[in-house]
């Protein structure tokens, strides 16, 4: 198992840099356990904070995908597979409210039709913007959330309430 | 009679007054030659016996004359004295009559005139009452006027206060309601985002957040934010 391969492996299931590192760290301790052989109590602590999506992707792992891992690779495949991960810019998305994980994974794939397979998403609430979205991106931000709207149509709102009060 | 009697008093007295005289003269001295002396002498002797004798012829007429007229007038006086007695009584006859009928008259008079004061008296009576009558009703009247007229001044006056009021606390609400309409005005952007902030993530569903989110996306894609 190459570190890239492993690295496709992870952002197969995650979208997230957060989601992907958290999926590293429990197939890391996933075969550690199996490699050095680690009793069940102590290969617990990460599965236990997993969520039952994680759970299920840990659990149907097929079984020869730890034969890949030697003891003396683990460390470097998994360093370095956690170095690439984080060497990829996310696009910082800013919504009104926190998304479920499926539309979280939904969103993912959506934009990896685009910007590829290794392309991650990172996620912020921002209540103000109301409804859409606002990204930044390799460090400039843009508003295209609701919000935004109404202050770039600010003044044909105003006109708008003006006739309405003028009518009454 | 009377005159006669008085010239005949006047001559006596003026002899007597010569007589007096002639006495008190100084005699004169005897640097005039005696023979003239003598013969004045003489002169005046006659001239006084003349005198003296016309003056008692006077005085004898004077005197007769005087007892005449004494006489005449005692008679007189009597008759006189009868006469006015007369005419005094008559007089007083007619004075007490006219003075009787005077007084008759003067107390008709006055009865007449206690009479015409009795009724002048009610006359005025009646007239001051009437009149105060009258003055009581017109101050009545005034005093009704005058209070009418105050209540209407005073209520004028009450209600171009509560209007001036009125008006004031309109002006203030209408300064109220253009002061909070700007506030309004300027704040109803936010107040805007504010509610649907508040509004819209409660009342959209999930499929419309994401397709709000995938717009975004493609407006962003459209203007090659990713490059």
């Amino acid at each position: 198992m190459t570190p890239e391969e492993l690295v496709d492996l992870i952002l197969h299931e995650s979208f997230t840099p957060t989601s992907a590192m958290r999926y590293l760290r429990l197939l890391k301790e996933r075969v550690s356990d199996k490699l050095f052989q680690a009793t069940e109590e102590a290969g617990q602590s990460e599965y236990q904070l997993a969520s039952v999506r994680e759970k299920q992707w840990l659990d149907n792992l097929p079984i020869d995908l730890f034969n890949r891992f030697n003891q003396n690779s683990l460390h470097n495949i998994f360093t370095r597979a956690e170095e690439n991960i984080k060497s990829i810019q996310p696009l910082i998305i800013f919504l009104a409210f926190e998304l479920p994980e499926t539309e979280i994974s939904t969103l993912g794939a959506y934009l990896r039709q685009d910007f590829g397979s290794h392309f991650l998403i990172e996620l912020r609430i921002n209540p103000y913007l109301i409804a859409g979205a606002a990204f930044s991106w390799k460090g400039i931000y843009k508003d295209y959330s609701l919000q935004q709207k109404i202050s770039d149509n600010h003044q044909a709102i105003l006109k708008v309430l003006e006739e309405y009060r003028h009518k009454k | 009679m009377p005159i006669t009697a008085l010239l005949s008093l006047v001559a006596v007295v003026a002899f007597v007054l010569f007589l007096k005289e002639y006495f008190s003269r100084p005699k004169p001295s005897n640097q005039f030659p005696p023979p003239v002396l003598e013969e004045n002498h003489l002169k005046s002797i006659e001239l006084l016996h003349q005198a003296v004798q016309n003056a008692n012829d006077i005085i004898t007429n004077a005197e007769n004359d005087a007892l005449k007229v004494v006489e005449g007038s005692e008679e007189h006086a009597g008759r006189l004295v009868d006469n006015y007695e007369q005419r005094i009584n008559q007089l007083a006859g007619a004075l007490e009559g006219s003075f009787q009928h005077e007084v008759d008259l003067a107390n008709k008079q006055y009865d007449k005139y206690l009479q015409d004061l009795i009724a002048t008296g009610k006359q005025t009576q009646a007239r001051i009452e009437e009149t105060a009558r009258q003055q009581v009703n017109d101050l009545f009247e005034r005093f009704e006027q005058n209070l009418a007229t105050f209540l209407t001044q005073t209520q004028q006056q009450s209600l171009t206060s509560i209007e001036l009021e009125i008006k004031a606390a309109r002006q203030l609400i209408d300064t109220y309601k253009a002061q909070q309409l700007m506030l309004v005005d300027e704040n109803i952007i936010a107040i805007l985002e504010k509610t649907l902030m508040l509004v819209l993530p409660k009342k959209l569903e999930l499929k419309d957040h994401m397709e709000l989110i995938k717009e975004s996306l493609e407006k962003a894609k459209a203007e090659k934010f990713f490059v």
